[in-house]
């Protein structure tokens, strides 16, 4: 850490004495692809007028960043910005980190102004922009060891599902590699070769890791190849490998004739008449029959049934009770007369005989 | 005194053909302090049977016809402000008096039906912070109207058990018909006469209340009433308690009309269509399958021995 803070480089400059901006490096010598910070403040100084501050690295080949943070005092006539970038050297040699910055001048009653419109009325800012001409910053980046592949602290983890399959049937292979340091996406299994069929997805890139999928199939026994790959911590100053050993994948041969059908299927229409189909016929026939049958024959009965069964059950009531509480269902108003009858007999003991009653019931 | 009842029906007969089971119900409401919902098409002398009944009996009558804009106030009264004195003076409604025809009593929403609550279970009405007690005898004859089914709006269940009985009334036989168009044509108009007193009224009660009721047939009573409530495939909920008194009520003086001084189950069976018809809750299944509540009630009294 107190190494890290020797070798910060303090960079002060003023631009008319209205606006402060400072520039602060970690490091100003890192090895190619070796992140550093940089850390930008820009004040305002002149608080008699209202600024804006747009900042930014400019794009280039020869390095890549990546903005970590913002912070902004946000108050008008002394705005202060401060901005943090990750920044990675991709190549040796001289590197000049170059930035656009656009100072903004206006007034508080433009602010106003501008802020008054609404959705349909929109008000532009009347402002003053000037470009501000930063000096690049200077990196002197050393070279990697040589056959480096990559630049940081890294573990490598991989899985294979089985060390033996049938064939054309695919093994799955997963590898990860986890840590800090530069990653960018590349093939890490080589490409199909003959003893076997390499099936891909584009490599996973999150922050701190890559991974890889693979499906591998083939007809024979195979071997996945050794991967072996050189990496360099720059903070050790020391080179390491990540690495897979060969796999060898023994490949069951198929049985040919598991693979044929023996049977036609489905069966071929020539070959015989198919008599479930008559019997779906016939059901169907059947069912519209009876569902054609049935409502007449319900309703036929239904009309001949009546009055032969009225006859029918009084003929087989045995008690003065019974056939009281027949009529009360069956026609109260019909049979009031001969209800009031029964039940004098019942209830007060009326004498009267049942199959005279049953015989004046037949009558109606 | 139950040949004055011959009385009533004579005078109400000058102006009402047939209707019978209408005329007998409101007499059974009337004698036992039950209210009556009746339910039929329009033009079956609905308004002039209670009519003529409250004339035959010298009571004050009065109609309120149910509206969907009617007010609870419109039918109990209100307080109303009297700018002369700066004071609020109670307005009696049209529920203040002794027989009450409710008509079309479902064309009203249910805080008007509720309104009614409070005055045919308690026969008091509260107007303001002060309560009222009706006049006696009170009955209310609810009409309601199965073929107007649009713009109704259905009585709640707690409603419908302040019921005693609804009664039915359907077209009148071919003769009755006749006997009607012929009065009409000949523009027969016949007093009514009042033909007992409010004191008569009371005699016929007490005596209705003497009609004997042997204990096994108070127990066919009980059994009619729990069957309703077992678990049957048709019904979805049976009758209260209120069902109960009601039809233990109604089957004395059902059998006081017809001259009996005992109940037998004829009378029971009889009352037991009005008394639960209206209380007894179908099951979707019996809907489904076409069946009325008169079709369950004969089922039930199928199903138990007759004492």
């Amino acid at each position: 850490m107190v190494i890290l803070v020797i070798l910060s480089i303090l960079s002060i400059f003023l631009n008319g004495e209205d606006i402060e901006y400072s520039f602060h490096l970690n490091r100003k010598s890192p090895y190619r692809y070796e992140p550093i910070t940089l850390d930008v403040n820009i004040s305002q100084l002149d608080h008699s007028r209202v600024m804006f501050f747009k900042f930014t690295p400019k794009e280039s080949s020869d390095y890549e960043y990546h903005q970590i943070d913002f912070k902004e005092d946000d108050e008008y006539h002394n705005l202060k910005q401060r901005y943090r970038y990750i920044i990675y050297p991709l190549k040796r040699g001289r590197v000049d980190i170059r930035f656009n910055m656009i100072k903004t001048v206006t007034t508080d009653e433009s602010v106003a102004y501008a802020i008054s419109g609404d959705r349909d009325n929109i008000k532009s800012l009347v402002k003053t922009d000037i470009k501000i001409d930063l000096e690049p910053l200077l990196l002197d980046v050393k070279p990697l060891p040589e056959d480096t592949s990559l630049v940081g602290d890294f573990r490598l983890k991989y899985n294979i599902d089985k060390n033996s399959t049938k064939a054309y049937e695919p093994i799955y292979l997963h590898i990860e590699i986890v840590g800090d340091g530069y990653l960018k996406p590349f093939n890490i299994i080589p490409q199909n070769r003959e003893e076997y069929l390499l099936f891909t997805q584009k490599p996973k890139l999150k922050k701190g890791s890559i991974s890889w999928d693979y499906a591998i199939s083939s007809k024979r026994d195979f071997t996945i190849p050794k991967v072996n790959i050189k990496a360099f911590n720059p903070k050790s100053k020391e080179s390491y490998y990540l690495t897979i050993p060969p796999t060898h994948i023994r490949v069951k041969p198929i049985d040919k004739e598991t693979l044929l059908d023996k049977k036609d299927s489905p069966k071929s229409a020539k070959d015989e008449i198919d008599l479930s189909k008559i019997g779906w016929i016939l059901s169907y026939i059947a069912i519209f029959i009876a569902g054609f049958l049935t409502p007449r024959d319900i309703l036929k009965r239904r009309f001949t049934k009546r009055d032969k069964t009225i006859r029918d059950e009084i003929r087989d009531i045995n008690s003065k009770k019974e056939l009281l509480k027949y009529l009360l269902s069956k026609d109260r108003d019909r049979y009031e007369d001969i209800i009031s009858t029964l039940e004098s007999a019942i209830y007060r003991d009326n004498k009267i005989v049942l199959k005279e009653i049953k015989e004046m019931i037949y009558d109606r | 005194m139950i040949d004055k009842i011959d009385l009533i029906r004579e005078e109400i007969a000058k102006v009402v053909v047939g209707q019978k089971s209408m005329i007998d119900g409101l007499l059974i409401g009337l004698f036992t302090n039950g209210h009556i919902l009746v339910e039929g098409i329009p033009g079956l002398a609905k308004t002039t049977t209670i009519k003529a009944l409250s004339l035959a009996l010298k009571l004050e009558f009065k109609r309120v016809q149910f509206t969907p804009d009617l007010l609870p106030s419109d039918i109990i009264g209100a307080e109303i402000y009297d700018p002369k004195d700066s004071s609020f003076k109670i307005k009696r409604g049209p529920i203040f008096t002794q027989l009450l025809l409710a008509d079309e009593i479902n064309r009203s929403p249910s805080k008007v039906q509720s309104a009614l609550l409070e005055a045919m279970q308690e026969r008091q009405v509260t107007i303001g912070d002060k309560s009222f007690k009706l006049p006696s005898p009170f009955m209310v004859m609810a009409t309601q109207n199965p073929l107007e089914q649009e713009g109704i709006y259905r009585l709640p269940e707690a409603q419908l058990d302040r019921f005693m009985m609804k009664i039915l009334i359907t077209h009148n036989t071919k003769e009755q018909e006749l006997e009607i168009v012929r009065r009409v044509a000949n523009r027969e108009s016949k007093n009514i006469e009042a033909t007992i007193s409010s004191n008569d009224l009371e005699i016929i009660s007490k005596e209705i209340e003497s009609v004997y009721i042997d204990r096994e047939v108070e127990e066919y009573i009980i059994d009619l009433v729990t069957k309703t409530r077992e678990k049957n495939s048709n019904i979805r909920y049976g009758v209260g308690v209120r069902a109960s008194i009601d039809l233990y009520r109604a089957s004395k003086a059902y059998a006081y009309l017809n001259r009996k001084d005992f109940v037998t189950p004829v009378d029971i069976i009889t009352m037991s269509y009005p008394v639960f018809r209206h209380r007894l809750g179908l099951s979707y299944e019996a809907k489904a399958k076409g069946l009325s509540c008169d079709m369950v009630i004969k089922d039930i009294i199928d199903i138990i021995d007759m004492p």
